[in-house]
């Protein structure tokens, strides 16, 4: 029943334009809003896994996406992409919960100095997504990854995980072609710098 | 380790996400989009969460123990100003006594006739 209910969600989004997603949500209409979460949840999901490398945050930072999202519909240019727009909602609150998170940790020290056991950070992240072979390297590229700049981070994951090209990257970030391609190159070579090191340190 | 080696490693960590599925959140997210909703509707405004603070009865003791503290200190204050005003005055009592502070100016002098 739920199943089919949203099929049936997810059939009516799909053939809705822009205008009458953002009509129909403005009205009210449970089942556009409903269509657009089903549509949408994976690729919100997957880009904020890829950005803050935690479950249950990316969890909560997807449900936050949808309800920013239903609340600031209205300011929504019908010139820009509706999958343009999501993306770059779901990376600048994924990118503000990472710095709120580094805040509290910070404002944590002392009572981390003072409590009796402190509480471990957890070191790997293991995609569920990845391929079981694959699952250590990517451990360590995803920890390789959180040591690089925030633009160079975004780049590399919207390119690399989500698959956009780099157009449709400088598009979410708002930035040229060539800006976009730069910080997508020097990810690379930060990446394997940082992996030389990592692997000549561990023999 | 061989550069060779170290090269290949690199390189396999590095298209390690290669052919890696999307991952999907918990089901029933909706559900929890719209509780969520909910609550956020249901949050107290600035003014409400500060009314709520202020009847803590901690809070409220707080304030209260403050502001006396407060008018006591400004009221001992208040009292010492007082007593070393009266001394200062007490103080200056013999210069006027002795006239010492008359107003003489050079006209005074030049002019000794009424």
């Amino acid at each position: 029943m739920t199943k089919n209910l949203n099929f049936k969600t997810y059939i009516t989004t799909f053939f809705l334009n822009h205008s009458e997603i953002l009509s129909g949500i403005q009205s009210g209409d449970g089942t556009v809003f409903s269509g657009l979460v089903e549509q949408w949840q994976n690729m919100v999901y997957n880009t904020s896994l890829g950005i803050v490398q935690n479950e249950e945050d990316a969890e909560d930072i997807t449900q936050d996406v949808f309800i920013r999202l239903y609340e600031n519909i209205s300011s929504f240019r019908q010139e820009a992409q509706l999958s343009t727009w999501i993306y770059r909602i779901t990376v600048n609150l994924s990118l503000d919960f990472e710095k709120r998170k580094k805040r509290q940790k910070h404002g944590g020290l002392l009572k981390k100095i003072f409590s009796v056991r402190a509480e471990e950070e957890p070191v790997n992240f293991n995609h569920p997504g990845v391929l079981l072979d694959n699952k250590e390297k990517a451990a360590i590229l995803f920890k390789a990854l959180k040591k690089l700049p925030d633009k160079q981070r975004v780049a590399f994951t919207l390119h690399k995980m989500e698959g956009l090209s780099a157009k449709e990257v400088s598009e979410i970030m708002q930035t040229s072609l060539y800006a976009v391609e730069s910080l997508i190159s020097r990810a690379k070579n930060s990446l394997k710098k940082i992996l030389e090191q990592y692997y000549l340190t561990q023999e | 380790m061989k550069k060779e080696n170290l090269e290949k490693l690199v390189q396999e960590t590095m298209s390690s996400l290669d052919g890696a599925a999307k991952a999907s959140p918990a089901p029933f997210l909706l559900t929890r989009i719209r509780a969520k909703m909910a609550n956020v509707q249901t949050e107290p405004s600035l003014w409400e969460r500060a009314g709520m603070l202020l009847t803590k009865p901690t809070v409220a003791f707080a304030v209260l123990a403050s502001v006396i503290l407060m008018n006591v200190y400004i009221i001992t204050e208040a009292v010492r100003g007082s007593t070393t005003g009266m001394s200062a005055q007490n103080t200056t009592a013999p210069t006027d006594e002795y006239s010492l502070n008359a107003a003489t100016s050079f006209y005074d002098f030049e002019n000794i006739q009424p």
